[in-house]
């Protein structure tokens, strides 16, 4: 443009930084320097303004108070099963066959080796040799269910001769199945019982002498008619 | 009344005998003055402000005027140094508040108050020539009004956008509004 016919102004592209005020600092200050001296960019300056300004108001008549519609993108439905392809079912299928055997295989396997290995840890039924007996120890008593045995009993003073004892091998290995209270031989061939109830200790709180019907060791020597040790 | 007389005949005239004739050059130019005004300073209010305090400037100067130069480029040019004026005041305010330095400032356009049906008359007949005269722009300078005004996207967005560089944004945006304002000249709009 040219500044009152002598000098030519370059200033179209800074006018229009300027008018959107995306022109720098520095760039900004120079421009308003040179508006204020200069009619012609003055007149343009102007004349782009009041263009720019139409525009503006036409943008914010026509265009600003419209409402923003509402996007709405027909999405396909959802439902519940996810979509597969033509050859997924055929693939599971696949995959189901082969697994229904590997694991029945597999159980086949573990099973016949869990009944091998409960063979193969079964006791076989060996001869035993009975130890001597010993006759006075009063041994805990034999329970009914217990395994026959074939002892024989040495004579006295002779030799003891290996016992053979025979397990039917139906029968499982013999075992204590009741536990019988321990019997204290006294003397006089009286064996006191201890019982469970016999042992059982008084209660110390709220003792009472009648109370206690517990077995004492007084009692016994009562009952014995033997001498209290004192 | 004065309608046939020129800017130059009514400030004479207003200089002379009848102030009153001022008021057809503030009809004429309030406008563009206006516009000018919202250009520099980005803010209706600020413009509105600054364009009133510009017209009392050039009445009080009334009789400063030689006649060397055309009234609207003197108008222009009390606009102006008014503008500057107001952003200096604007300026020293703000820095009371914060730092100005990045010359950031706000760009708030508000809604301007309609006087009157005359005016809105007025107002309706421009857009529907704005209208007109941005769909008869070509395509690539559409484009960056469009981008700039109703997108409002910067310049260097443009330019990304488009990718052309930054100073083609900015010569397309300057030939579409010259071109616009050929455009809205050549159908100068009827004031009842």
């Amino acid at each position: 443009m040219l500044n009152n016919g002598h000098k030519k102004c370059e200033f179209g592209e800074d006018i229009v930084a300027y008018l959107y005020g995306e022109m720098p600092a520095a760039g900004r200050v120079l421009f308003e320097k040179h508006l204020a001296m200069c009619h012609t960019c003055t007149d343009e300056f102007a004349a782009i303004s009041d263009v720019r300004f139409s525009v503006f108001e036409w943008q914010r008549a026509e265009f600003a108070k419209l409402a923003t519609p509402e996007i709405v993108i027909p999405y396909p439905a959802k439902s519940g099963v996810a979509t597969t392809g033509l050859f997924d079912g055929l693939r599971g299928l696949l995959s189901l066959t082969t697994a229904v055997p590997v694991i029945a295989t597999l159980l086949i396997v573990l099973g016949v080796g869990y009944i091998f290995f409960v063979r193969q840890s079964e006791p076989v039924p060996v001869a035993v040799q009975s130890p001597v007996e010993k006759p006075s120890v009063a041994s805990p008593q034999p329970v009914a269910a217990t395994p026959e045995i074939a002892t024989v009993a040495p004579p006295a003073n002779t030799k003891v001769e290996k016992a053979t004892v025979k397990r039917t091998p139906a029968v499982p290995r013999p075992f204590v199945a009741k536990r019988v209270a321990p019997q204290v031989r006294l003397g006089n061939d009286v064996a006191v019982s201890l019982t469970p109830a016999a042992r059982k200790a008084p209660v110390l709180s709220g003792y009472e002498d009648e109370d206690d019907t517990s077995l004492r060791l007084s009692d016994i020597f009562d009952e014995l008619g033997a001498k209290r040790p004192d | 009344m004065w309608a046939d007389l020129t800017d130059e005949q009514l400030v004479e005239k207003a200089v002379r005998d009848d102030p009153e004739a001022f008021g057809e050059i503030v009809r004429r130019w309030e406008r563009k003055i206006f516009a000018l005004c919202f250009g520099m300073l980005g803010r209706e209010d600020d413009a509105r402000d600054a364009a009133q305090e510009a017209f009392i400037a050039a009445y009080r100067n009334l009789s400063r005027f030689r006649g060397e130069a055309r009234v609207s480029s003197w108008l222009h040019r009390i606009a102006v140094n008014q503008c500057l004026t107001t952003k200096r005041r604007a300026k020293s305010r703000a820095e009371d508040f914060f730092d100005d330095e990045d010359g950031s400032e706000e760009r708030i356009f508000v809604a301007a108050p309609h006087h009157s049906p005359a005016r809105k008359a007025e107002k309706g007949e421009r857009m529907e020539l704005v209208r007109h005269a941005v769909r008869a722009l070509p395509t690539d300078l559409r484009q960056v009004i469009v981008m700039k005004e109703f997108e409002e996207m910067t310049f260097q967005e443009i330019s990304d956008t488009l990718e052309i560089p930054l100073s083609t944004v900015k010569s397309r945006l300057y030939t579409a509004l010259k071109q616009l304002r050929m455009r809205l000249e050549r159908t100068p709009v009827e004031i009842v």
